[in-house]
């Protein structure tokens, strides 16, 4: 009976609920095969005729008995059965005395086949929600869907936004059952005009999805606001503007307007203090949210390390004044068709300088170059994108987006030389307009149960004219270009350069079974592209002196097309899975030089592999290896000479094949919340097999570059690790990193091996109260070594930083600090600069308003130093940053 | 050195995947899994912009429910790994994470939950069914109907989730899908809450070469532990 008692407690209770034992009584037998045989744990299941009478049902023992309770006088339909049996069905007709029924199964093999099912979906029965009428609670003074919240009974809505109903968090806020522009419920209840609203409802959505951040097991319920009929459209967002010593100002709004079907956003932002109120966080919103990521993990990295993204992050000016704008809409078009797109257009003017000391390291003896550079930026751009995103089922998708960027940028610069050859001064004006254009569609379709088939096909369209002019007074270059003696030297450069591109890979998806799939991709890349130049002297007597008889000038013209078929093969093993891929490429290229003309084709078979270990959700090893090939671009094969700088001209080689080099990557990752536990390690090694090596005459500064195919191999080896701990309300982390790189340089017909090698351990730790202030504290020490023709150079650095945050009351006070120790070894030279910024933000709760305070650069530092190197240079730059700031800002909310 | 590596590796998993077999054949349930949302009129559902939404309406989500006379395992479709977050999203949505093993001879029902970077285990809740005469024929299989109650308790208040389970006594086991046992036969479809598991595929008696076995990996806590553990995670890490 130990069985029972397990799975059916119930049974008993039954028996003891029904009120009128003494009308039942037992029935009992036994339950046997054709060949007399007991059944065990056979199922015997009693349906009464009678409504106002209770199923019962009872498990043979191992000896095949059994014993039911049913009432007496009723009739019941018995069904017995059991695994690999027919199952037996009869009318049983109880009287006042007990009853023994025996029954008999016979054997049906039939059963026992593998049973497929087709499903249709039950009748959908409406559950329950609270609806609350919204007016019936308030007075008509609140402003906010949060004030109205908070007159709901039982609703509580925090100062950040959060609401919890009846003790149960809301972690889901839909506006018209539909998700509301970024889908923060935040947003949701801190904006929503209170007027608008006509109803809430609470859905309780009980869900166990106790994984993801945020969302806890047993809690998840979702609020749906109802919005009055005449009020579906709003406007809503947060107007930022200030004032600052010496002439600082900002403005900032950030607003949004609402329908059911269009959302709108505009972030506009004038201000000069340098500061980018428009973060990489809108634009990837702008982009398509969050879901981006997850859907289409290489777009967001491309959109990560785009030269927009680059351009937000840009932080080392000694002045800049921004004007900023970028609306941003979304609208649903039919059923299954969104249509999104953004504008963005920039206008700034930005000043930078930078101080640095160049060691050249030749045979000879290395000397030094002091050079100072100024440069005044006006850059000018605008960004526009539309999207289509086409969902008509499940099994089809389509995207298609167009893209256009024109870029006017304007720059003057001013660069100082002093080295123990010549004393320089030359102005540079530099004038580039560019614009292009991108078409890119996706299309993914579910063929069958195993076929998936996938397509991405796009065009880009890239012309630019840069245009540049230097001027000084004292003659460079002098055995490089053929400059005729004049009182002041002007040179211009003019570029054109125009690329078509199209690239398009179809990819099936083949579901072989549970743990082996093959994927078959084909594809192909094509690039046209035309480059032309011109590098002259303007006299001053109005006459050019083209340097084309020097062999400089480019008219040159480049087809590139490379058609390739791929095959993948994964498959799982246990915990690990296995993914072998092989790439076939044929490659045709031609190239024209006025009237030169060089054509190759070439066939390349390239592997990969990675394979990753999965011992649980949060434990993984990931392998990855490839044999990757490299193509040049137009500007290093055009060959004639180009002026590069004031100091270096440039010629590239139509000759050029392909880069080849290995690359290896093993990583190793844990993490537990329960433990509050991190672990990162990671390690990577690349190895060049082939590639383009720079070849350099160099005299004094003035350099003459060019590339050659090289085939001494080269490594690159990099070792990190990450540890983060959580013990109480502090978390710990350690991280270090391990890099070494050797190179060849080819210097005056001199071979030379370089080596760096660098070391980097950051240790910190970082509090998490909830009413006390917040502290992090770091330490970073950094080690380099350069070493080149036997010469070794060593540089230091000691970082310490500390960032501190405290609100209380209603104040947010924010503060950081960092101490940069920098020590260059072989000269020994020291510096050390501080930098330090704080804030103090005043808002009371529910309050419109906000006011802050904020100062950056506290201690006015005027620079920060790095080094850097190359083939046979190292550089110790001081890059100049803006001055101490100290502003004033007043925040409105709409 | 690299072949080296790849061979280690394929050793290492496949000492870790075999495993002695049962006497007894093996019978194979597969479970589909699947969200109705009364909430969102069928023609909002291809607008939804959530997630969470599409992830599910995109992908299909199996379990396997495996058992014997005496023991039983249900959890998630061992398959290649797609590397698709959505899917992912989509399992962790029809409680992935959780493994249900019964054995009626050593009185043991426990599930396994993997959560937080940890394996959790706790007893499994033993359902009290209401029996109905509702009757109704799934693809051939005459069904009743059965209903109970999944009630979670923690200090936050007593919450209740209305399951409903179509059972079928042609297929006589006592043991179903997600830890509802108890009723006289195969459950074709569970609908707990807003979630339903119909059964897609139906295996008996099969030559399937696998040992039924209890997981061991994992902190024995009870339920309301486990959910307060998650609770006070999501505490400290709520922004």
């Amino acid at each position: 009976m130990k069985h029972l008692k397990l799975l059916l407690p119930l049974f008993f209770i039954f028996i003891v609920i029904f009120p009128v034992c003494a009308q039942k009584i037992i029935v009992s037998g036994k339950v046997t095969d054709t060949l007399q045989n007991p059944l065990a744990y056979a199922n015997i299941l009693a349906i009464p005729e009678n409504d106002n009478e209770a199923v019962k049902f009872a498990i043979t023992e191992e000896n095949g008995s059994y014993k039911l309770g049913l009432s007496k006088n009723q009739t019941y339909n018995v069904t017995v059965s059991f695994l690999g049996f027919t199952p037996h069905t009869q009318v049983l007709t109880t009287t006042e005395e007990d009853l023994i029924q025996n029954f008999t199964l016979k054997e049906n093999p039939n059963q026992l086949n593998e049973v497929t099912i087709n499903y249709t979906p039950p009748i959908v029965i409406k559950k329950d929600t609270i609806t609350y009428d919204v007016s019936k609670f308030v007075t008509g003074e609140e402003r906010k869907l949060r004030d109205a919240l908070k007159k709901l009974p039982g609703v509580e809505v925090d100062r950040a936004g959060n609401v919890t109903v009846q003790g149960k968090k809301v972690t889901k806020v839909l506006v018209e059952n539909k998700t509301f522009f970024t889908g923060d419920s935040k947003l949701a209840v801190n904006n929503i005009p209170a007027d608008a609203v006509d109803k809430v409802e609470i859905l309780d959505n009980y869900n166990e999805v106790a994984m993801l951040k945020g969302l806890q097991d047993s809690e998840d319920m979702a609020m749906n606001i109802k919005l009055k009929e005449d009020k579906k459209k709003f406007t809503f967002g947060d107007v930022e503007a200030g004032a600052g010593i010496k002439d600082r100002y900002l403005i900032h709004p950030n607003l949004f307007y609402y329908s059911p079907k269009t959302n709108v956003n505009f972030i506009g932002d004038l201000n000069n203090q340098g500061i980018k109120s428009f973060s990489f966080r809108d634009y990837l919103e702008f982009e398509g949210g969050f879901g981006k990521l997850l859907n289409d993990a290489g777009s967001y990295f491309d959109l990560f390390n785009s030269d927009f993204a680059n351009y937000l992050n840009n932080q080392d000016y000694t002045a800049n004044t921004n004007q900023f704008a970028a609306l941003n809409i979304r609208q649903s078009v039919t059923n299954v068709t969104d249509i999104s797109g953004y504008v963005i257009s920039s206008n700034s003017k930005t000043d930078t300088e930078s101080a640095t000391v160049n060691e050249y390291l030749n045979t000879s003896e290395p000397y030094v170059e002091d050079r100072n550079t100024a440069n005044k930026f006006n850059n000018f751009f605008t960004i526009g994108k539309i999207t289509l995103k086409y969902n008509p089922s499940a099994e089809e998708d389509l995207a298609y987006n167009s893209f256009i960027k024109v870029t006017n940028n304007e720059s003057q610069g001013l660069i100082s030389t002093i080295n123990p050859i010549q004393n320089n001064t030359i102005a540079t004006h530099t004038d580039i307009k560019a614009i292009n254009l991108k078409q890119n569609l996706t299309y993914s379709r579910k063929l069958s149960k195993d076929h998936t088939l996938t397509l991405e096909a796009t065009y880009n369209f890239q012309n630019d004219k840069p245009l540049t002019e230097w001027f000084t007074n004292q003659k460079i270059l002098q055995d490089l270009i053929p400059l005729e003696d004049d009182d002041l030297y002007t040179i211009l450069q003019t570029k054109r350069s125009r690329a078509h591109t199209v690239n398009a890979i179809t990819k099936d998806y083949w579901v072989l079974n549970n743990f082996n799939h093959l994927y078959t991709s084909v594809g192909i890349n094509a690039a046209f592209n035309n480059f032309y130049n011109t590098d002259e002297q303007l006299l001053s007597d109005g006459t050019n002196n083209n340097f084309k008889s020097a062999g400089f000038g480019n008219d040159f013209s480049y087809q590139f097309v490379n058609t390739f078929v791929g095959l993948e093969y994964k498959f799982q093993i246990g915990i690990a899975t296995f993914k072998p891929m092989l790439y076939a490429h044929f490659y045709n290229w031609n190239t024209k030089q006025f009237d030169e003309r060089f054509s190759n084709t070439k066939a390349l078979l390239l592997p990969q592999f990675t394979t990753k270990i999965e011992f649980n959700n949060s434990e993984k090893i990931n392998f990855k290896y490839s044999l990757n090939a490299r193509f040049p671009g137009i500007d290093q094969l055009a060959n004639n000479f180009i002026l590069n700088n004031f100091n270096s001209v440039y010629k590239g080689n139509t000759r050029l094949e392909n880069q080849l080099y290995h690359s290896v990557n093993l990583s190793y990752f844990k993490f537990s919340l329960f433990k509050n536990l991190n672990l990162n390690l990671n390690t990577s090694f690349n190895k060049k097999v082939t590639h383009f090596k720079s070849v350099t005459q160099l005299q004094g500064i003035e350099q003459f570059n060019t590339l050659i195919m090289f085939d001494q191999p080269e490594h690159n080896w990099n070792l990190s690790g990450q540890i983060s701990k959580k013990i109480n309300k502090i978390r710990y982390k350690l991280r270090s990193n391990f890099r070494y790189n050797d190179f060849y340089q080819i210097l005056n017909d001199d071979t030379r091996l370089n080596s760096s090698k660098s070391v980097s351990s950051t240790i910190s730790a970082e509090t998490f109260f909830k009413s006390y202030p917040n502290i992090e504290v770091g330490y970073k020490k950094d080690y380099t070594t350069y070493r080149s023709y036997n010469i070794i150079s060593n540089f230091e650095n000691d970082n310490l930083f500390v960032n501190l945050q405290y609100d209380f009351n209603n104040f947010v006070f924010k503060a950081d600090y960092a101490f940069d120790s920098y020590h260059n070894k072989s000269n020994n030279t020291k510096n050390t600069f501080d930098t330090a910024n704080a804030s103090l933000f005043y808002q009371l709760e529910d309050s419109p308003w906000g006011f802050e305070i904020n100062a950056t650069n506290l201690f006015d530092t005027r620079f920060k130093q790095q080094n850097a190197f190359n083939s046979f240079l190292i550089s110790d730059s001081k890059t100049f940053i803006l001055p101490r700031i100290v502003m004033f800002k007043v925040a409105y909310k709409l | 050195m690299i072949k080296l590596l790849i061979l280690s590796i394929i050793f290492l998993s496949i000492s870790s995947s075999s495993e002695p077999i049962d006497k007894e054949p093996i019978n194979k349930i597969l479970y589909s899994a699947m969200k109705i949302d009364d909430n969102l009129k069928p023609s909002d559902k291809n607008k939804s912009l959530n997630l969470i939404e599409k992830s599910i309406d995109k992908n299909d989500i199996q379990f396997e429910l495996l058992f014997n006379s005496n023991k039983s395992i249900y959890k998630l479709k061992e398959e290649l790994d797609t590397e698709d977050i959505s899917k992912k999203i989509a399992q962790l949505y029809f409680g992935g994470i959780y493994v249900y093993y019964a054995d009626t001879l050593k009185e043991k029902n426990i599930c396994q939950a993997q959560a937080y970077g940890e394996f959790f285990i706790f007893p499994n809740e033993t359902f009290k069914w209401e029996l109905t005469k509702e009757s109704a024929k799934i693809s051939g299989y005459l069904c009743y109907k059965a209903k109970t109650v999944k009630i979670v308790t923690n200090d936050k208040g007593v919450f209740k989730k209305e399951v409903i389970a179509w059972y079928t006594p042609e297929i006589a086991t006592n043991f179903g899908p997600k830890g509802y046992h108890g009723l006289p036969g195969l459950i074709l479809e569970l609908q707990e809450g807003n979630q339903i598991f119909y059964a897609s595929n139906i295996a008996l008696n099969t030559n399937i070469k696998i040992k039924i076995e209890k997981p061991s990996r994992g902190h024995e806590v009870s339920y309301h532990e486990f959910l307060n553990i998650g609770k006070k995670i999501g505490n400290e890490n709520r922004p």
